[in-house]
């Protein structure tokens, strides 16, 4: 068979019918859910059943996409400074600003999680404490809407905290098998947040989006990578997908996200991982952590 | 009968562009990561895959201009985001393909195209193998590596996205003679190439 030379118009003609693929579009319209693999869930019926089943964490509803320009200014663009609680002096990675103690923490954690995260929250009531008493708590951090700040250092025992009704809470791995997280011995200081009074059985830590502390995203994080270390990285994944409302957003979050990248690698789902990498490098170009997410994410990121 | 199957004309008309101007289309400025998704992400694509970023690393690099985009759609001054969006895809196409080149990690569509093309003795690959909007735009490629990176953006602007010299002037933030003639050097540059790669490149060549 004999073909004809394309013309040049034919050439750019070509150039000009391409569109982004699908999976692109509804990566970026999906917030985090970035994944090429995943390209064919644009239907967002379909996008939801596939994310309930396996797990996806509730920042990858189709809604997110404010939520990922929001997250990009955070980073980008003027981050508040007292994004969250400040620290008074005798915590060990005392710094005036949970962003400052995001960077704190994020330096120390190569090396061993624990070291910052189990010193800081390793009393709830010490925590709390310190936040109801450090004296530059700004009433605008943005973390810590008028409503949520703790009026005193209640302490509440983080226990097997029943998912929030809201469905984005509740996309564990296995929805219908019970699990029961490792409850820590420890116990973590919670904000008192106005409709989720205390009772026998505790309220989530993720009540809402954005309420919860400092202290208490440290707690959450601290139980993940617990589990994760113990080689649980299902749990790890079940702690991070139960809490991610809590988690996003705050001044931990990019810690959050690494962590449940190394669960999903370490629990065999490197594709996952890897997109989630990705989109970690791309979001925190800066952190001491992106080389850290770049392991994950080999195809695109430089190897060193 | 083949032809019959894509309608009349499918050839000879120029595609129908429904859209208004490029630049026109920023009636409202944009509000939302959304907003240039619709709008933006295909002129964005085309740029980095013209600029020649693999599939893969288009689709990152799509990302990250897209994210940076929304985090300053305050400071984008209105009626300039496709200026901004231009302006941040050329950078994060340049490092991307240094960062590519460093790896020496040849482009994936690239190395399909490449290996076809050995495995049927350099010979375009036909339709089997590549499809045909995707052999034009392989070879389209093939000629853009040949220009010069300025030369290349302005005809990318000119030929592919349509735009007038004074909106490639802008983009580009050259004046208007610099724009002319860039991109008659470009368009004289790639008729020589055109040409190269007619002889090099045994096109017809019976199977």
């Amino acid at each position: 068979m004999k073909r004809d030379v394309p013309s040049d118009a034919e050439l750019f003609r070509a150039a000009r019918l391409e569109r982004a693929p699908e999976s692109l579009r509804a990566a970026l319209l999906g917030g985090y859910a970035a994944s090429s693999a995943r390209g064919s869930l644009c239907a967002s019926g379909e996008r939801k059943r596939e994310l309930k089943r396996d797990g996806r964490p509730s920042w990858a509803a189709p809604a997110a996409c404010a939520a990922a320009a929001t997250l990009a200014a955070l980073w980008w663009g003027s981050m508040p400074g007292d994004v969250g609680v400040p620290i008074s002096a005798e915590q060990p990675m005392a710094k005036p600003t949970a962003s400052a103690v995001s960077h704190e923490l994020a330096t120390a954690v190569p090396a061993d999680f624990r070291t910052a995260s189990e010193e800081a929250s390793s009393s709830g009531a010490v925590a709390a404490a310190r936040h109801a008493s450090a004296s530059a708590v700004s009433p605008s951090a943005v973390s810590l809407p008028a409503g949520s700040r703790p009026t005193k250092a209640r302490t509440a025992t983080v226990r097997d905290a029943p998912p929030p009704p809201r469905a984005s809470a509740s996309k564990t791995t296995d929805p219908s098998t019970p699990i029961r997280e490792a409850a820590p011995a420890g116990t973590v200081g919670t904000s008192v947040a106005p409709a989720a009074p205390a009772s026998e059985q505790p309220a989530p830590l993720t009540a809402k989006p954005s309420r919860s502390t400092f202290a208490e995203q440290l707690e959450i994080l601290k139980r993940a990578r617990s589990a994760l270390r113990a080689g649980d990285s299902r749990e790890a994944l079940v702690v991070l997908d139960r809490h991610d409302d809590a988690l996003r957003g705050g001044g931990l979050e990019a810690e959050a996200r690494l962590l449940r990248i190394e669960a999903l690698a370490a629990s065999g789902r490197s594709a996952e991982a890897r997109d989630l990498a990705r989109r970690f490098i791309v979001d925190y170009p800066n952190s001491p952590l992106a080389a850290r997410a770049r392991r994950f994410a080999q195809p695109f990121a430089s190897a060193e | 009968m083949t032809s019959a199957a894509f309608g009349p004309n499918e050839h000879d008309d120029p595609p129908a562009d429904p859209a208004p101007r490029p630049l026109a289309i920023e009636v409202r400025p944009e509000r939302s990561l959304a907003d240039l998704v619709h709008r933006h992400l295909d002129f964005v694509w085309r740029l980095l895959r013209r600029l020649g970023l693999s599939d893969a690393d288009a689709e990152d690099a799509a990302q990250q201009v897209l994210l940076v985009a929304a985090s300053k759609l305050e400071q984008i001054e209105p009626g300039k985001t496709r200026t901004f969006l231009y302006g941040t895809a050329v950078h994060v196409a340049s490092n991307a393909r240094r960062s590519a080149r460093r790896q020496r990690r040849a482009h994936v569509d690239n190395e399909v195209y490449e290996a076809a093309r050995k495995a049927i003795g350099n010979r375009v690959p036909w339709p089997d193998e590549l499809t045909d909007l995707a052999r034009a735009r392989a070879l389209l490629n093939e000629l853009l590596e040949g220009l010069p990176d300025e030369l290349r953006r302005v005809l990318v602007l000119a030929e592919i996205e349509e735009l007038t010299l004074p909106e490639i002037a802008e983009l580009e933030a050259i004046p208007l003679g610099t724009a002319t003639s860039r991109l008659r050097r470009a368009r004289e540059r790639f008729a020589e190439l055109r040409a190269a790669q007619r002889q090099r490149i045994p096109f017809g060549a019976v199977e």
